[in-house]
């Protein structure tokens, strides 16, 4: 058994997923990461909720939580918290059958 | 700070909107990358900031040092030089106490002297990932796959980088420093395939994973005599859905936010449960990491240069150290050995591998199947706490008659999404991604902004940190 020569190491290219991705410019991203959080904020403001009830106490996280509490009351007034309840809804019996 | 929580949203929006802002000033933005992946991992322990910018300092000097000196022994001293350090330092961290205990159990087993005392050692989250990118570039500055040694900047912020920083993927420094030395293109921002990455990796991990680890694999593994044969098996099919959905996630969230940033990562995963053997399955699964020790630890250890006899105990040692370096335990241990036994016997059969041997379809179903059965069979070593944990599990598939409590409608129907993720086409994402091509951007990120909402209601309360991190 005889060794074969000591030939020049080839990585295998590593393979990016998102090579063959579209392009967008910067302008739209940003657009696009607004529309997400105002959107998020909307319809998930329980969720916001229950982030700052979980920060530590102090007189910013009262404030905060003062002003999601309102937030919260007045997305709920105009029917938006029924998005995310209806899901749980449908979640938690989905969960209940045996 | 986890990927999906609003912590990391609000931390990734601030990031984003100043890092973009300093677009036109390259070694700013660069800066300001850094300082914001520090306060990233400072989230979880700011003392190992240290730890991390030391050993950004240390390699980055050994890489310079290498590539100064001309002569080959001397070059090679400094990277085995640069090398041990490395591994010192992640086995100080994680295998110290480990060591210990094995030493312990040894001199007991031989005389009743006293034990050695056990050292009060916190596990550094992410030490294997930023290790492994040090060694990384120490090595390819030693195979001269990168022209010139990086500047401290490039160094500190590809070892750094807080969406790789704690699990992964494991970057090579050849094929991302050159991204970094150049300046990001505000015109080439790959939005749509990123946010479809992150909303897919936010309802792999907020849904799947967490329903897989809260209504199903926990409790059984936890106490597993208290379950027969069926629940056990399907504990560990859920567990292996578990795993599948907890990493890729965090990847593919990982990718996304990257791609947001103007950075490209490798892929990591490709459906790996649809393998047809275990080359097969190695090429699928953390494909970051086989690669890795394939190139730096297989190939150094010899590769397939010397014959077959010592290609096999150079696959072997690989995954049996490959394991070992997912935890300190002798499970892990185990794990890796089966996984090197299993293919170095592949390797003997199938000369020239398994996917141009097998080419029939019932022969490529059959091997898959069976192919899935092993991998499971070892991940009840994997997530078992120990030795013993891992039999009485495997004891208790002898428990036959016991009814079956775990298959209710919903952990069935939780267990066969997330095998499923296996057997849509391979290129699903940018299908998703040019059938949409016609949506507004504005209008996609407001659907993206529903969807994280309707992901975040889907899940249960609260999320559990990745289970890569704790490697």
């Amino acid at each position: 058994m005889t060794d074969s020569p000591k030939s020049e190491l080839i990585y295998r290219q590593q393979i990016e997923c998102v090579t063959n991705a579209l392009p967008s410019r910067l302008l739209p991203v940003c657009a696009a990461l607004a529309a997400a959080a105002a959107t998020s904020l909307f319809l998930g403001s329980e969720a916001l909720l229950n982030w700052v009830n979980n920060l530590p106490i102090g007189p910013v996280s009262d404030d905060l939580l003062q002003i999601t509490q309102d937030w919260q009351n007045a997305m709920a007034a105009i029917g938006l918290t029924r998005f995310s309840d209806s899901i749980k809804a449908l979640l938690a019996s989905f969960q209940l059958l045996h | 700070m986890l990927f999906p929580t609003l912590n990391f949203g609000l931390f990734f929006i601030a990031v984003f909107i100043i890092s973009w802002a300093l677009c036109r000033l390259p070694k700013t933005r660069l800066w300001f990358l850094i300082v914001a992946s520090y306060g990233f991992y400072a989230f979880w322990d700011w003392r190992f900031c240290f730890l991390l910018g030391g050993s950004s300092v240390f390699n980055w000097f050994m890489g310079r040092q290498i590539f100064r000196v001309q002569h080959a022994r001397r070059r090679k001293f400094l990277v085995a030089a640069a090398v041990f350090v490395n591994l010192a330092v992640l086995g100080f961290f994680k295998y110290f106490n480990f060591l210990i205990g094995s030493v312990n159990s040894l001199i007991e087993s031989l005389t009743p002297a006293q034990d050695i005392p056990y050292y009060d050692i916190v596990l550094p989250i992410g030490i294997s990932f930023f290790t492994f990118h040090g060694i990384s570039y120490v090595v390819d500055i030693y195979r001269r796959k990168i022209a010139a040694p990086a500047s401290l900047q490039h160094i500190l912020f590809y070892i750094a980088f807080f969406p790789q920083l704690v699990a992964g993927p494991i970057v090579r420094a050849a094929h991302f420093l050159p991204q970094i030395a150049k300046p990001v293109d505000p015109g080439d921002i790959r939005a749509r395939r990123a946010l479809l990455l992150i909303l897919g990796g936010l309802f792999k991990k907020v849904v799947l994973a967490n329903y897989l680890a809260t209504n199903l694999a926990d409790d059984v593994f936890f106490d597993p005599t208290q379950y027969g044969c069926l629940d056990l098996l399907f504990a560990d099919y859920g567990y292996a859905a578990q795993i599948y959905c907890d990493f890729s996630a965090y990847t593919d969230i990982a990718i996304g936010v990257a791609a947001l940033l103007g950075y490209r990562f490798p892929w990591n995963f490709n459906q790996p449960y649809r393998a047809i053997g275990l080359q097969d399955f190695w090429q699928r699964w953390h494909i970051s990491l086989s690669s890795w020790l394939r190139d730096y630890l297989y190939i150094p250890l010899g590769g397939n240069r010397h014959g077959e006899l010592k290609r096999y105990r150079n696959l072997f040692l690989t995954m049996l150290l490959g394991g070992l370096w997912h935890g300190a335990s002798w499970n892990f241990v185990i794990w890796g050995a089966m996984h090197g036994a299993v293919l170095v016997i592949e390797h003997a059969v199938f000369k020239g591998g398994m996917k141009a041997r097998i080419t029939s379809l019932p022969l490529k179903v059959i091997c898959t199947f069976v192919t899935f059965q092993f991998v499971c069979f070892t991940w009840v070593f994997f997530r078992a706490p120990d030795f013993n944990h891992a039999l009485s599990y495997f004891a208790g598939f002898a428990r036959l008659s016991q009814p079956m409590t775990t298959a209710t409608p919903f952990n069935l129907v939780i267990v066969a999404l997330a095998m499923s993720l296996h057997f849509l086409p391979p290129d699903w994402v940018r299908t998703v991604e040019f059938r949409t091509r016609r949506i507004p951007l504005p209008l996609y990120g407001a659907l993206a902004g529903a969807a994280i909402v309707a992901i975040a209601s889907l899940g249960p309360a609260g999320v559990a940190p990745f289970i890569y991190f704790q490697f």
